[in-house]
């Protein structure tokens, strides 16, 4: 269904070339989502920009292809490139208000991919608008097509880009943390719509977020990102049970649980994410990690495939997994993973 | 047992709604509306909420940063309210404040060493030439390095910056600390670092906390008690483990269900744990305010009130403002 092959981003500010997506690669089938997670600054939401070619300049997409149903987004004309937005692949970003346009009512903004895209008369049009809002749970959908997106809360705002996102039923729905800004309860209604919707309409979704907890329940697959590249993908259980990678390891265990036993001291991750700008050379997560030896500061890691459906950017990998997840068949054998020793302020 | 350190009691704040030209009085958003709690000595409440439920105001009329409508707040037995704006000033010392937005809460003109300094000049803490040792200690204190002194903030990440705040928050030497969401703008690989910094500054300076955040997870960690505030009431407060092991407000019981947990092995739930959007402000419902969002809501809760009380055959110190909590406590 959608096909990202190499894809690199990069800004060339006056600090130098921040190279914010730096090749990465992954596949998204039919009906199914992938969670692509990772902390400010880990690209993800720039690989999600650049797979419609709409990074704000100086931002650049350097190489790669975005195959869509086999067709190449990034070599097409702006004009064919719109076409396929909201009618292939739609987006929903974290602040709706980025994407509404204030002055106009939410009836117009609605009408307008139906009536573009799938050619409907005006009435057609309005009809249908009002069958979205009632599908995304607007009370009262019929009365508040003349509203302008001020009347409405956070969450009803991220209620209707979705029902625009899904206006002409695309075939990928990209979730840019559509519920970060949303407060828990709220976030629990989206994220259970967005679910329901996906098995009535059979869409992929590629779900960007921060949050492992809440991919946890959501997506099949899932890849992590730090400093520009996929370190880790795997099927969403392995990852959880089995972390190969000690970033994707140190996030799982730096969540207290909301249940259950009180650690008495959280896991952290020591140091701070990384400068874009001046990447160590090496693995750029080494000066963090507990495992680094000498040559993972001197190479930079290839994802390699550990199995059939998942692979990891970490010259250590196997010592990772043993300690964290206890090797398959050596059940309790956790031992605490190394912590970086001291290096917090290089 | 400790005396407590901090006491709150029916804490008001309304704000004036305006409306047209002349900003004709028509109403009040009741923020923050009869709350009361008192913190012991060297323990940690943490005051849990969505957006709109008054507690980042709650945590701002504690400290005095804004006017409170009405209520009392006494702190080590003074009644800050009686006190005079001069002696007000001298209170601050003991009672301090980290904000969640660790950028717009710092002066960036300011090296980092003359921002830890000023409160200690503002209230005459120690010696004068004692002082920039004092922010040397208290740099590494919060894992900087004393050289930091002579940055400015901008030089600084995120997490950094944080430090920079609590370091300044620990330079009057208070006993109290109000932290206003210190974590909520930070990476998640940062956030645990913080707040084992708190715990870490906690125990070595036997500080009393107020913890207002709406990571839940972390208040659980972080936090002896835990308050649950929704539309500018408190509905139900107790010993974390209680309230997060056996919650009794259904609102306290949504919001827990709602948090995602990280285990691929428990299926998300169809059904989302609580209906609707909480109500605006300004127009709160009669009687229970959760009540037009509430499964168990009946007659009675949408015309009166429910107090805050203990109840029968909850954990001792375990209160909740709900009609139905002695029913409801059996399912």
């Amino acid at each position: 269904m959608l096909e990202v092959r190499d894809l690199a981003t990069a800004f060339h500010t006056r600090r130098g070339v921040v190279r914010a997506v730096d090749g990465i690669s992954y596949t998204l089938r039919r009906g199914e989502s992938l969670g692509l997670v990772g902390e400010s600054g880990s690209g993800k939401s720039v690989s999600a920009l650049s797979l419609l070619g709409l990074v704000p300049p100086p931002g650049r997409v350097e190489r790669g292809r975005v195959l869509l149903r086999g067709r190449d987004v990034l070599a097409m004309s702006a004009r064919a490139r719109r076409a396929v937005r909201g009618r292939d692949i739609a987006m929903v970003f974290q602040d709706p208000m980025t994407s509404l346009n204030p002055v106009l009512t939410i009836g117009r903004q609605l009408t307008e991919g139906l009536r573009r895209h799938l050619g409907m008369d005006a009435a057609g049009a309005r009809r249908r608008a009002q069958e979205l809002l009632d599908m995304v749970g607007i009370p009262g959908a019929h009365g508040r097509l003349d509203d302008y997106p001020h009347h409405f809360s956070g969450g009803q705002r991220q209620r209707i880009m979705i029902a625009m996102a899904l206006a002409c039923e695309p075939a990928v729905l990209v979730a840019d943390e559509p519920t970060t800004a949303l407060d828990v309860t709220i976030q629990a209604q989206i994220v259970r719509l967005v679910k329901e919707l996906q098995a009535r309409l059979g869409m992929a979704i590629l779900w960007i977020t921060h949050d492992l907890a809440l991919v946890a329940g959501l997506v099949d697959r899932v890849a992590v990102m730090y400093a520009g590249r996929i370190v880790e993908h795997a099927r969403v259980r392995e990852l959880y049970a089995r972390p190969r990678h000690p970033y994707t390891a140190g996030l799982l265990r730096s969540m207290p649980a909301a249940s259950g036993p009180r650690p008495r001291r959280l896991h952290s991750i020591a140091g701070q994410p990384p400068d874009l700008a001046a990447l160590p050379p090496g693995c750029p997560f080494a000066p963090r990690c507990g495992y680094a030896a000498e040559e993972c500061r001197r190479t930079r890691p290839e994802l390699t495939p550990t199995s059939p459906d998942a692979a990891v950017a970490c010259l250590r990998w196997r010592e990772v997994a043993d300690d964290v997840g206890g090797a398959a068949g050596a059940p309790g054998v956790r031992r605490p993973p190394p912590t970086a020793g001291g290096g917090e302020f290089p | 047992m400790t005396a407590p350190l901090l006491e709150v009691s029916d804490l008001r704040v309304h704000f004036p709604v305006t409306r047209g030209a002349w900003r004709r009085s028509v109403g009040a958003v009741r923020a923050v509306d009869g709350v009361s709690f008192e913190i012991r000595a060297g323990r940690t409440l943490g005051l849990v909420g969505e957006s709109g439920s008054g507690k980042s105001t709650t945590g701002r009329a504690i400290l005095r940063l804004l006017r409170p409508t009405g209520g009392r707040v006494r702190l080590a037995g003074t009644d800050l309210g009686a006190l005079s704006a001069a002696e007000l000033r001298r209170a601050r010392q003991h009672m301090q404040m980290i904000f969640q937005d660790p950028y717009a809460s710092l002066n960036p003109r300011l090296t980092v060493g003359a921002m830890i300094r000023e409160p200690m000049d503002l209230h005459g803490v120690g010696e004068r030439a004692e002082r920039p040792r004092r922010v040397a200690e208290l740099l590494e204190r919060v894992g900087l390095r004393a050289e930091h002194a002579r940055r400015h903030p901008h030089e600084f990440s995120g997490g950094q910056r944080q430090r920079i705040g609590i370091a300044r928050a620990l330079a009057s030497g208070p006993r109290l600390i109000v932290a206003d969401e210190p974590i909520s703008s930070l990476d998640v690989s940062i956030q645990a670092q913080i707040v084992n910094l708190l715990a870490d500054l906690k125990e070595a300076l036997g500080l009393t906390y107020l913890f207002i955040a709406h990571d839940l997870s972390m208040v659980r960690y972080l936090s002896d008690r835990v308050a649950v505030m929704y539309l500018g009431r408190l509905v139900e407060i107790g010993d974390v483990g209680d309230v997060f092991e056996r919650p009794l407000h259904p609102y306290t019981r949504a919001l827990l269900a709602s948090v995602p947990v990280p285990d691929p092995d428990r299926p998300i739930p169809p059904e989302a744990p609580v209906r609707g959007e909480p109500p605006d402000p300004a127009e709160p419902p009669a009687g229970c305010r959760f009540h037009t969002r509430c499964p168990f809501a009946e007659e009675r809760c949408r015309i009166r009130a429910p107090e805050l009380a203990a109840v029968e055959g909850a954990a001792p110190g375990q209160a909740v403002a709900c009609h139905r909590a002695e029913e409801l406590r059996a399912c």
